[in-house]
């Protein structure tokens, strides 16, 4: 008798997984990858929630008849809303619409396929604001809009920060965040502030006790990795770049007050070295290929940004942690500093002209509010305010 | 709670000091046995796309009950059955609403992914049921159970997937999350219990009873999971009878 309910039971769960149902619609309406027929002309692709870029080798694809293709989420569709290319013919902007395979969900993508290289000076006046502040570049390009020339601004996103990462253990509004714009009030031009904050009893249980602000060339992602777990991961340092690096050029004020401080799980902090916090300011130009070669990507991330080790992508490093007068990033009492570093070849590495033009070097800039912020270990409240970086190159 | 489970238990010591004192016109049994089985939605949603495994977990019952005879063949029955309704199952889930804490922050949004389910439930139950002496050996029986929650678990994690906040719109996030709705397990579940009883020996019977609970495991305002689950277990055992 037993036996036999037993029977009945475990025939229950047997049938059990033939009752799952047919699967549904699906909801999702993400551009996951672009793709154009000369893949070998793309030299670096950023795809972020509205917006993507794809940067391009100059002269190898015919912008006017480019037939893009796109990866997306299941089921879903896309079309052509839009389609603007500059009178240069070296930008074509696209607005597309993504809709999920249920048809209840449709995102909005701004699709820029760019001849252009990456600027070298940033004033940090324009942001757009979302969840927080997101800092971008623009270049001035004329568009023909049914013959009529008219001159617009293209938004240049280069800039990345980890602002995603503390969304996930703290809340609040943009000027909450780590990373944000500012205006100076002296001059009342736009300001980087990046400003090491606390997440809480929560973020250090998770052994992420702070969260340094940060600033960087190249795209903070989460693709493919778990950032809570592998958040060096998550920054990818680094965008291709055709010019020979001289110097970095930067005004900023630093308040490194508060004291240096490591946390365990229950969020006790104890002083760090010498308690004194200092600033990241840094430009580092490396070798993309090798990375690609050494690590299986083409941009450095947290483990490997500094990297001291022998066989290195790293060819030179600007930084103010390198020069022999580094006081400044300790503190500048209140005031705004202009300084200059040269980029210092490490040992052994040379630029080569011709691969330097064939877009195999990259060029990573990095400011943290804590040196050591990627490891959670900072002094909260530190400050770093940075403005006008030019990194100064050969025949310019 | 305590206090509940420890009152049930005198009650089944009772009912078997007072099976030595009249036992003719009242039958008294003390039952031991387990639970097999689910507290899981009535019809898989479609959001769930795969059972990667299902353990029904080792969870016992202990019954005192007592049966009066109406007439030849009916009778009813009651009594007092602490009982662990508890199961594990991993499943592989496709936009699923759910409620996580990811690393210190509540996330609510659609998860894609391997959601595990762990759920181990402590009841105090009373069953109220019509019995029917089908022949010398075989006793049916079909009626109601009230259950009370004496310790709740339900809890897990989602792992393997990722989530979007809020809506399918948001940006993917990879997470490695748990979540806990414990706390938000009603304290109250009622609902339809059938079984059959098999005489074996003079003192010694088996027993399988169904209860089929007919209240969800959570609240109506509960929405970090976006579909009813019910209680649905097999109770299997054997009972002896004085």
């Amino acid at each position: 008798m037993k036996n036999r309910w037993l029977y009945i039971i475990l025939s229950v769960f047997i049938i059990f997984p033939s009752c799952i149902k047919d699967e549904l619609p699906n909801v999702e309406a993400d551009i996951e990858e672009i793709l154009i027929p000369q893949m070998n002309a793309v030299t670096s692709i950023r795809i972020d929630e509205n917006r993507a870029t794809v940067y391009l080798r100059k002269g190898m694809v015919d912008l006017e008849n480019l037939q893009p293709s796109f990866v997306l989420s299941e089921g879903a569709t896309i079309t052509l809303e839009n389609s603007l290319l500059a009178t240069t013919q070296n930008v074509l902007r696209q607005e597309y619409r993504v809709t999920s395979e249920n048809k209840e969900w449709q995102k909005f993508y701004t699709v820029q396929f760019l001849e252009l290289e990456i600027p070298t000076f940033y004033d940090f006046e324009r942001f757009t604001t979302n969840k927080w502040d997101e800092f971008y570049e623009q270049e001035k390009v004329e568009f023909d809009i049914e013959g009529n020339i008219e001159d617009t601004y293209i938004e240049q996103y280069i800039w990345a920060s980890g602002n995603l990462g503390f969304s996930l253990v703290a809340s609040g509004g943009p000027k909450d965040f780590p990373t944000f714009a500012e205006k100076d009030a002296s001059s009342g031009k736009g300001v980087a502030c990046l400003k090491t904050r606390g997440t809480g009893s929560l973020g250090a249980l998770q052994g992420m006790p702070i969260a340094a602000g940060n600033l960087f060339l190249g795209e903070f992602s989460s693709k493919g990795i778990n950032i809570m777990q592998e958040p060096m991961k998550a920054t990818h340092f680094g965008l291709p770049f055709r010019k020979k690096p001289l110097q970095m050029s930067v005004k900023f004020k630093y308040d490194g007050s508060n004291v240096n401080m490591t946390y365990d799980k229950k969020g006790n902090g104890t002083v760090y070295g010498d308690g004194r916090d200092y600033c990241a300011i840094y430009a580092v130009l490396f070798d993309n290929v090798k990375a690609q070669e050494l690590y299986g990507v083409s941009y450095l991330d947290g483990n490997t940004i500094l990297k001291e080790d022998t066989d290195n992508p790293i060819i030179a490093v600007a930084g103010l942690h390198e020069q022999d007068e580094n006081s400044d990033q300790y503190g500048t009492n209140g005031e705004y500093k202009h300084r200059v570093f040269d980029f210092k070849y490490r040992q052994g590495k040379s630029l080569d002209p011709d691969r330097l033009r064939n877009y195999e070097y990259s060029l990573a800039i990095v400011f943290s509010s804590s040196f050591y912020g990627d490891r959670f270990i900072g002094g909260i409240g530190n400050t770093l305010w940075i403005d006008d970086v030019e990194i100064v190159c050969e025949g310019n | 709670m305590k206090t509940l489970k420890k009152i049930g238990l005198a009650a089944i010591l009772m009912l078997a000091v007072i099976a030595k004192v009249d036992a003719k016109e009242y039958e008294f049994s003390i039952k031991a046995g387990f639970n097999i089985g689910g507290t899981s939605p009535m019809g898989l949603p479609a959001e769930i796309r795969g059972i990667n495994s299902y353990n029904p977990t080792l969870s016992f019952s202990l019954e005192g009950s007592v049966k009066r005879e109406l007439t030849e063949k009916w009778g009813v029955m009651t009594g007092i059955r602490l009982e662990t309704r508890a199961m594990e199952t991993d499943a592989q889930v496709k936009n699923y609403q759910i409620r996580l804490l990811n690393d210190g922050r509540y996330i609510e949004g659609i998860f894609t992914g391997d959601v595990v389910t762990k759920v181990k439930n402590d009841y105090v139950t009373i069953p109220v049921l019509a019995v029917y002496d089908l022949s010398k050996r075989w006793d049916l029986k079909f009626g109601g159970f009230m259950s009370f929650l004496t310790r709740g678990d339900f809890s897990g994690t989602a792992k393997n997937g990722y989530i979007r906040e809020g809506n399918p719109l948001s940006q993917k996030l990879n997470v490695d999350a748990t979540y806990d709705f414990s706390d938000d397990i009603k304290k109250f579940n009622a609902g339809l219990e059938l079984g059959a009883e098999f005489v074996a020996y003079k003192h010694l019977s088996l027993y399988g009873d169904l209860t089929w609970s007919l209240t969800p495991l959570f609240p109506g305002d509960f929405t970090a999971v976006s579909f009813k689950m019910y209680n649905v277990y097999m109770n299997l055992g054997f009972a002896y009878v004085f």
